[in-house]
């Protein structure tokens, strides 16, 4: 049994972003895995845990020099990574990664397909399930608990709502996105870490994907970025003094009540 | 004159106030408005009758097949096919969310989610925070209409019913072909208030100090009308769910209120509620980088103060 994991990399959500022009500059930004791809890894391992002869596959259209990230997530147990890195995919439109993913995932014919729930970069949320419409599967998103029953070939699947917990059943394959509370991701290994060097990782270019190249370049998006901006900065706030902790208490509710009037 | 198509949501009887914010959105795009709704209840369906839409459509849930996303997808592409709108406004709820992209997958329909603010033009620009509010961005659709957005919660004021009133035509969706469906909802015990509509929030940190000690925020929250959330640090130290947590892992929130009590304001926490309209900060720590975003600062104990702020902002009330 085969599962695929797709992945990306973002910045570091503890790097500083500047501008250059009118855009993002990221040039000298330190990346990592989307923090939620990591719950989509280890619900895939969590499987192989149970059963030694599922292998783990993980995706990435990327750039090559996030190999020591992707190399990581073959340290916590995937078995194979493969990068596609092409110039000729429009990697900012989801639409046009989600053929590219599609169409390596094809090839594996897997029972599973995990990812995030949405990059921490743009939070588009469409990759995955583009995906899972590609390959004319049904998707879960935002998914807190997985049960799958690979002898019947269904799975339950909870999300949170403002209503509270909805149950999914469904059938498989299918794509899953993780939310955080899924699982707790592990730690590499040493050991892992050793056998990571001699797993199988491949890059490849737009041309072995087996992808269409119309649909996966960059004359397709529907959507165009006019400017990023830094936020305005908040106004410096001010700390509440009195004497006694009741003062400082009843001068913030009068503050709350008649200066910001949100009481 | 432009048409759009609301993707409306009912919570039991109640519609949702997101439904209302996405009215106000339609509003400011266009005039015709079509408004496609799923819910069993008649009371739902009758307040989303006197929005002032010019048609609505109820997509009937069964009793155990209440949403699948591909079913839905196509009943609503059915849909665009006949009333060809020019925007297709959805919530950025869990399932509005989840409808607006598998909808976006299945037709190519340019998508733009999450979306905080609109900036009228010819073609209007849309922006939304990027990078977990780090940064802004601008966006514009490009090529003909559709164009399919989600809109954040309590972000855009909830538009007042007008017109007349018009009576839902009712549609089963085709539920034999979808291989996912939601097929039942644990209702939230009663009396919680979700955090992504609460107008008050009291968070705590790992300040609080144990796991105990949220029952003081709860019983807070419960006296004020407020929800309670929480820092990543105490949700992954299991003193409370992580439903609670706020930030770039967690929620984002965007309350009239937010109080954070013993959080330090580590930048995945800044990054789910910078945009709160008034934030409070309860912290020992006179430099904690919280206070820094904070608009009040008390430096103390919050085991201490929020008890004693519970009291004072009841007394206030009389
Ligand atoms: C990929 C990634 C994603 C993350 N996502 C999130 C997220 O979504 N949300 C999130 O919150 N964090 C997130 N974090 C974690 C974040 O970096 C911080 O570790 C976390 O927010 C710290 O939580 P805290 O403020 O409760 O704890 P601490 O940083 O330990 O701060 C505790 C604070 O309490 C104060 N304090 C102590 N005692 C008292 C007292 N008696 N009264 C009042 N104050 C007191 C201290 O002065 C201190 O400021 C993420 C991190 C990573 C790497």
């Amino acid at each position: 049994m085969n599962i695929a994991v797709i992945t990306k990399v973002v910045p570091d959500t503890e790097a500083r972003l500047s501008l250059a022009g009118d855009h993002v500059d990221l040039s000298s930004v330190e990346m990592v895995i989307n923090p939620f791809d990591e719950y989509g890894l280890e619900e895939a391992l969590k499987i192989k845990d149970a059963d030694e002869n599922a292998k783990v596959h993980v995706l990435m259209v990327g750039p090559e020099s996030a190999r020591k990230l992707v190399v990581n997530c073959l340290a916590l147990g995937a078995d194979e990574a493969v990068v596609i890195d092409d110039e000729a995919i429009d990697s900012g439109n989801p639409l046009a990664v989600a053929e590219v993913l599609a169409a390596e995932i094809k090839k594996l014919d897997p029972t599973l397909v995990f990812a995030g729930k949405q990059g921490v970069d743009y939070d588009w949320g469409l990759t995955a399930v583009a995906v899972a419409q590609k390959l004319s599967w049904p998707h879960v998103g935002v998914v807190k608990e997985f049960t799958p029953d690979f002898a019947a070939g269904t799975f339950t699947a909870v999300t949170e709502s403002d209503e509270g917990d909805l149950k999914f059943n469904g059938s498989l394959p299918a794509v899953i996105t993780a939310e955080k509370g899924l699982n707790t991701p592990r730690y590499a290994s040493l050991k892992g870490i050793m056998k990571a060097k001699k797993k199988p990782f491949a890059v490849h270019k737009l041309a072995d994907t087996g992808a269409d190249p119309a649909a996966a370049g960059t004359s397709q998006s529907k959507v165009e970025e006019v400017q990023a901006m830094h936020p305005p900065a908040r106004e410096p706030g001010r700390i509440i003094e009195g004497e006694e902790v009741l003062d400082r208490v009843c001068e913030l509710v009068r503050v709350l009540r008649e200066e910001a009037k949100v009481l | 004159m432009a048409k759009t198509l609301v993707y409306l949501e009912a919570k039991g009887d109640e519609l949702k106030k997101i439904s209302r914010e996405m009215m106000t959105v339609a509003r400011m795009l266009g005039e015709s408005i079509t408004g496609v709704i799923s819910t069993g209840s008649d009371t739902a369906l009758a307040s989303a009758g006197k929005l002032g839409l010019g048609k609505l459509v109820n997509l009937a849930p069964e009793d155990s097949r209440l949403y699948a996303a591909e079913a839905f997808a196509a009943e609503l592409a059915k849909l665009i096919e006949a009333e060809a709108p020019d925007y297709i406004i959805f919530g950025q709820t869990n399932l509005g969310r989840d409808l607006a992209a598998r909808l976006a997958a299945a037709t190519g329909i340019g998508y733009i989610s999450d979306v905080t603010g609109i900036e009228p033009g010819e073609p209007p620009a849309f922006v939304k925070p990027l990078y977990a509010g780090k940064i802004i961005g601008k966006f514009r659709f490009k090529g003909e209409p559709p164009h399919i957005l989600t809109i954040r919660p309590n972000i855009f004021s909830p538009a007042e019913a007008e017109g007349a009133e018009v009576s839902a035509e009712t549609v089963q969706p085709d539920y034999s072909s979808a291989r996912s469906v939601l097929t039942s909802i644990a209702e939230k015990a009663a009396g919680m208030i979700d955090l992504r509509e609460a107008t008050v929030i009291i968070s705590g940190g790992r300040g609080i100090g144990e796991a105990a000690n949220f029952q003081m925020l709860f019983d807070f929250a419960d006296k004020v009308g407020a929800a309670v959330g929480a820092s990543r640090a105490v949700v992954d130290e299991g003193w409370i769910e992580h439903a609670h947590q706020v930030g770039q892992t967690g929620k984002t929130v965007n309350p009239t209120l937010y109080i954070a009590c013993g959080i330090s304001g580590a930048i995945q926490h800044l990054a789910g509620m910078q945009t709160s309209k008034c934030i409070v900060a309860i912290n020992t720590n006179e430099s904690a980088p919280i206070f820094k975003v904070a608009d009040y600062g008390i430096v103390g104990d919050c085991k201490e103060i929020v008890p004693l702020l519970l009291e004072e902002i009841l007394k206030s009330r009389g």
